[in-house]
């Protein structure tokens, strides 16, 4: 009975359901306040001395529907008690920008990105609920090499990239489909709301890749500097 | 021009012979990638095209939905002596969305 009660609490905690963290680690669960949907903050980034949570647009900003200013909350609205609740009581941070995602096979995308200013009464850490801090330095994406990521679903896991300068059709909601060039993709290593997970360099925690899409076989990824380019952003690297 | 016809000659067979044409380098295979990735995307059943590696070897990799005997006759073995891959993934998803068979 013990070892049962333990193996639910630690899940549950790592989303933050009934206790949430303090500080706010990166790596778990977080959603846009006006859905009941749930993502991850991969990481926090900066520029000009403030702070952000980064995750995908799908995440963040409702797929291109959200207004700068909306609320993210930490645990996302899933991951509530009770579930999807409306009372709104971890309000984290504010969406600051979002990549907007070009749907249909006419235009191509690079990343599915956003980021949300933390509020500034908001404790948080540059650490992931995982016990590891990202490297300042990223990493180029090398067919074979090992990685790791830290998700709000199935916290740390660890796989390698099983290929380069992938061009993929990829689906959103509502039928829509948007096409992406220049992807990492992974061995199978997220589940739904795994979304927005930095994915690192297993060995030395180098930024490789933001997670955001998948299937019940592959894992896909943006590249990192891509992501950091368009914000003009840093990843944070100390805990 | 010129290259032009370099890239159609290279497109017989016999490679070798082909390699001590001055001027002609083998094509990278990210250019072979970007030159027919197009043509693959458009199969029905394709959602992705990218490179990947099996035993230290570059190939390229045909990504589908399902691996169908159809699929297997319109996606060809090779191009411009790079391998193809057929890899089954399924429908790729925004994660939220994701889907396990």
């Amino acid at each position: 009975v013990v070892v049962e009660e333990v193996g639910d609490i630690r899940a549950l905690a790592f989303t933050g359901k009934f206790d949430p963290p303090n500080p706010v680690p990166t790596g778990v669960s977080v959603g846009n306040k006006n859905e009941c949907a749930a993502g991850t903050n991969g990481a926090v980034v900066r520029k000009n001395g403030v702070s952000y949570f980064l995750s995908n647009n799908h995440v963040f900003a409702r797929e291109n529907n959200a207004v700068i200013g909306e609320d993210i909350l930490q645990p996302g609205r899933p991951d509530s008690v009770p579930r999807c609740d409306t009372n709104f009581p971890n309000h984290v941070a504010d969406l600051s920008e979002f990549k907007e995602i070009n749907y249909g096979f006419l235009s191509s995308n690079t990343i599915d990105a956003a980021i949300a200013q933390i509020q500034s009464g908001t404790p948080f850490t540059c650490e992931t609920a995982c016990s590891y801090t990202p490297s300042d330095t990223t990493a180029m994406a090398l067919v074979d090499m090992e990685v790791k990521k830290c998700g709000r679903t199935t916290m740390e896991t660890t796989g390698k990239v099983t290929g380069v300068n992938v061009t993929v059709f990829v689906d959103y909601s509502g039928g829509k489909s948007a096409l992406f060039t220049r992807q990492i993709q992974f061995s199978d290593i997220a589940e739904p709301g795994d979304s927005g997970s930095l994915i690192v360099t297993n060995d030395d925690n180098q930024p490789m890749a933001l997670l955001f899409a998948g299937s019940a076989a592959t894992t896909i990824g943006n590249p990192i500097n891509d992501v950091l380019n368009n914000f003009n952003v840093s990843i944070c690297s100390t805990p | 021009m010129v290259m032009v016809g370099f890239a159609v000659s290279c497109d017989h067979r016999s490679v070798e012979k082909q390699q001590s044409v001055p001027g002609m380098s083998k094509q990278t295979i990210e250019q072979v990638q970007a030159k027919y990735q197009d043509r693959w995307m458009r199969i029905p059943g394709v959602v992705g095209v990218g490179i990947g590696a099996a035993n230290g070897k570059m190939m390229i990799k045909v990504l589908v939905v399902k691996k169908t005997m159809e699929l297997e006759q319109r996606v060809p073995k090779e191009a411009e002596g790079y391998p193809i891959v057929i890899e089954e993934t399924g429908e790729i998803w925004a994660l939220p969305r994701k889907k396990k068979n």
